[in-house]
């Protein structure tokens, strides 16, 4: 590669990180100045980062988290393709559950944690209830659409082939609808984690949700940031880690 | 849609208070000039040279058709005479200016009617589009548009959008759009390639007898020779790789043509065949 | 998820199939929660959740403060749109912009916006701005990323329409790019508003500063746990109006696909 070919390649990662380092100044120079009430400057946030990466409480939280939301993920998922598959491919089941489904689909899954609490008490279960609660959508609406759109368009060559039902599954609807699973898989997870930490802010006492509010109510103020930049590395990381695997999957 | 033949003769035509008239400025205009003109899309792999020393003119109120074999260079050839793209050798001149952007004169029908036309904006909108970025004052647009609507034969889809149009009304409101700013020259990409071919003859006539009223140049591309004999007072043909001129066909038809009558002349069977072992033997 | 039956019968039908799952779905939760199968004092049934939510509906504070809910939420996503939408169009144009900020919007889209609220609670205090400020947060990246990605998608053949009809590039955008860009940013706008019910309930629910969020926390503190249900109920109710009327405006928004 030519000298121009390099420049040119390493251009985003320097204008990102050139991005990066006037965001952490300005947060800095607002610190330093006092100019809100309860900014730690930059320094303070991230050696306090530091001290919790190497502590075991970081890390005990974060597998909480990241277990809880790929749980209530998975069960969402598990559901969302049965679901979702009913209704895309039988007009009964879409007669039989859609409005439902529509209506349920557009209550605040926070406007659960209430009622779950209430039931469950201050558990991991409550956390997998609404975090499935809310991931359940995208998946059942993207599978839902997919194997609708492929009966719609394979149903008549399917006869023609003579597949037999379980041929029609395995070769048709699975790889027909596996892209649009994975898209609602990734936007579940990013739902999940949300309200996984929201329910661990208000209630659950673990997780990194429960860092956060803990360290803020103690006023532990560069602590509290740390955990709220490290929660936001997570989620990047499982969002990342979710979108990789998307497009390996919808790889031509 | 309803597929109405237009008529040939005049007196089946709508007329109207204000018509568009070519102002006179604009009439005696529409000359380009093609000399030594190549081109390479940057940064494509390969930088082949797409179109290498090609020249040929056209004169004022000429309709000439562009065929080629697919691929040859025909899109890119119309983008570099509107000035969408520099031509990268040679000079490129519209009414003895050279081109460097898109001359104010000039009206473009896109190959791709569903991708052309804004479909937020209904069919009367889509041809004020034309107007607003011609500068048209507001209180003349809708009276303007109306009138290019009624020119390609479709009064009574103002409010519709594209979407609810079939491709033949879609892409008479493209080429509406191109009317209404009273172009002299209008460049058109393949404008009928993705029509059934009742509806094709249809907007052939319909756009020939605009050509005849309004005084126009117009280049069209196409891939169907019987298409470019019907039209063209000459054919343009172009060579692959890179692209080049290599035939000129006068066509000395009579006119006004007539679909049945035309196509069945000896000439234009002739006119047919000659361009076809001509491509062939590219 | 609609499909149209023609006849009037056929309609009837159509309903009443509709309303079998709902149904069957309360009538289990009464009969579970009677026959104790479930504690009534933690589930109560259906009947009396309705009662106590009528109650509260023509006696109480539940109205005002589903209103101030719903305020919040909405005036947090009008200032959202207001900021998202230019700094989109900024950030699709210009590639520099672009590039010193990807990184940074990447961290903040995937970053559960909910955790910034202790921060901002912090900084501003409990009160109607907290509300608004967080609210105004979560929802300005989804709709940051539709107008990006809107914009940047803009069809080609419609930049060369612009071109040819010798648009400035100002009005290109205006003409052109933005309203080629509102489905997508429409779209961002509906993922926003359902950021936005969620962060204003989460902040009431934390700060207890008013709306169904702290009402609903109050309710269950004092172990009133019909009225939580009825909240709930509520909530439930606002989310799926908001949703409905969000889907109305994003169909009119929209022409290019056949009514
Ligand atoms: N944007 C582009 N970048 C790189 N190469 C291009 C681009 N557009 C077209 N080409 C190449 O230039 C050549 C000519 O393309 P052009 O579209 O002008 O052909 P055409 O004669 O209009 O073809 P068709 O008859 O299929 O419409 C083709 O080989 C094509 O691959
Ligand atoms: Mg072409």
């Amino acid at each position: 590669m030519n000298m121009a070919g390099i420049v040119a390649g390493l251009r985003p990662y320097v204008l990102g990180l050139a991005g990066i380092a006037v965001l952490t100044a300005g947060w800095a120079v607002v610190a330093a100045a006092e100019l809100l009430d309860g900014v730690p400057p930059p320094l303070e946030v991230f050696s306090a980062l530091g001290e919790q990466l190497t502590g075991a409480e970081l890390w005990r939280a974060t597998g909480h988290t990241v277990a809880v939301t790929a749980s209530a993920t998975a069960i969402a998922t598990v559901i969302g393709v049965l679901v979702g598959a009913a209704i895309g491919m039988s007009a009964m089941m879409d007669r039989l559950l859609g409005s439902t489904i529509n209506t349920l689909r557009f209550v605040p899954p926070v406007a659960l944690i209430p009622v779950v609490l209430l039931i469950m008490g201050f558990g991991s279960g409550s956390e997998i209830v609404v975090g499935t609660f809310a991931a359940l959508w995208p998946v059942l609406l993207n599978v839902a659409a997919a194997s609708r759109e492929i009966k719609s368009r394979f149903e008549d060559m399917t006869r023609i082939q003579r597949l037999g039902p379980v041929r029609k599954l395995f070769s048709v609807y699975v790889p027909g609808t596996v892209a649009a699973t994975i898209t609602g898989v990734r936007v579940a997870a990013a739902l999940a984690l949300i309200l996984v930490v929201a329910i661990e802010m208000l209630a659950v006492p673990a997780g990194l949700g429960h860092q956060v509010r803990f360290a803020g109510n103690a006023l532990q103020l560069p602590t509290m940031y740390a955990y709220i930049v490290w929660t936001g590395c997570v989620g990047l990381l499982l969002n990342s880690v979710l979108q990789a695997t998307e497009r390996y999957l919808r790889r031509p | 849609m309803t597929v109405r033949l237009a008529p040939t003769s005049a007196g089946g035509r709508q007329t109207s208070d204000v018509a568009i008239e070519p102002t006179p400025e604009v009439a005696g205009r529409g000359s380009i000039d093609v000399s030594g003109v190549g081109y390479r899309y940057p940064g494509a792999a390969a930088e082949r040279q797409v179109i290498d020393d090609l020249s040929f003119s056209v004169r004022p109120g000429e309709f000439v058709c562009v065929v080629g074999p697919s691929g040859c260079g025909k899109t890119t050839l119309l983008k570099l005479l509107s000035g969408l793209v520099p031509a990268e050798s040679g000079g490129i001149h519209v009414d003895g200016v050279p081109v460097q952007g898109p001359p104010s004169n000039l009206g473009f029908v896109f190959q791709d009617h569903a991708r052309a036309l804004l479909p937020w904006r209904n069919a009367v909108r889509n041809v004020e589009f034309g107007l607003e970025a011609a500068g048209v004052a507001r209180k003349d647009r809708r009276e303007l548009a109306r009138q290019a609507l009624r020119r390609v034969q479709l009064p009574d889809v103002e409010n519709l959008y594209p979407a609810q149009m079939s491709g033949g009304m879609q892409q008479r409101l493209q080429i509406a759009r191109a009317l209404a700013a009273t172009p002299s020259i209008l460049l058109m990409d393949e404008p009928f390639a993705a029509l059934d071919a009742l509806t094709r003859f249809a907007l052939e006539d319909a756009l020939l007898e605009v050509w005849r009223e309004l005084g126009l140049t117009v280049v069209f591309v196409t891939h169907d020779l019987d298409e470019a004999v019907y039209l063209a007072d000459r054919v343009v043909v172009l060579r692959r790789g890179p692209a080049r001129v290599v035939r000129e066909l006068q066509v000395e038809l009579d006119r006004p043509r007539d679909q049945g009558r035309t196509r069945a002349e000896p000439e234009f069977v002739a006119l047919r065949y000659e361009l076809f072992e001509t491509i062939r033997a590219l | 998820m609609g499909r149209r039956d023609g006849s009037g019968m056929g309609h009837l039908a159509n309903v009443l199939i509709r309303l079998v799952l709902p149904a069957a779905l309360i009538g289990l939760w009464q009969v579970a929660s009677t026959s104790g199968w479930v504690n009534p004092v933690f589930v109560p049934p259906p009947d009396r959740v309705a009662r106590t939510g009528y109650e509260m509906l023509t006696g109480g504070d539940l109205i005002p403060a589903a209103a101030a809910t719903t305020g919040r939420a909405l005036l947090g996503l009008a200032i959202a749109i207001v900021i998202a939408v230019p700094a989109g169009l900024v950030f699709a144009s210009s590639r520099l912009a672009d590039g010193l900020t990807y990184p940074a919007r990447e961290f903040f889209r995937a970053l559960p916006t909910v955790t910034i609220v202790p921060a901002l609670m912090v900084i501003v205090g409990p009160g109607e701005s907290l509300s608004v400020l967080a609210v105004v947060f979560g929802a300005v990246w989804p709709i940051l990323l539709g107008t990006i990605l809107g914009v940047r998608e803009t069809d080609r053949v419609l930049l060369d329409v612009a071109r040819v009809h010798r648009l400035s590039a100002r009005r290109a955008v205006v003409k052109i790019r933005l309203p080629a860009a509102l489905p997508q940013i429409m779209t961002g706008i509906r993922i926003s508003l359902a950021i936005a019910l969620v962060i204003a309930l989460v902040v009431e629910m934390m700060s207890g500063h008013g709306g169904l969020g702290s009402m609903v926390v109050e309710a269950r503190s004092r172990f009133r746990n019909t009225e939580v249900f009825a909240i709930v109920a509520v909530i439930g109710v606002v989310g799926l109006v908001l949703n409905a009327l969000m889907v109305r405006i994003e169909r009119r928004t929209r022409h290019d696909v056949p009514a």
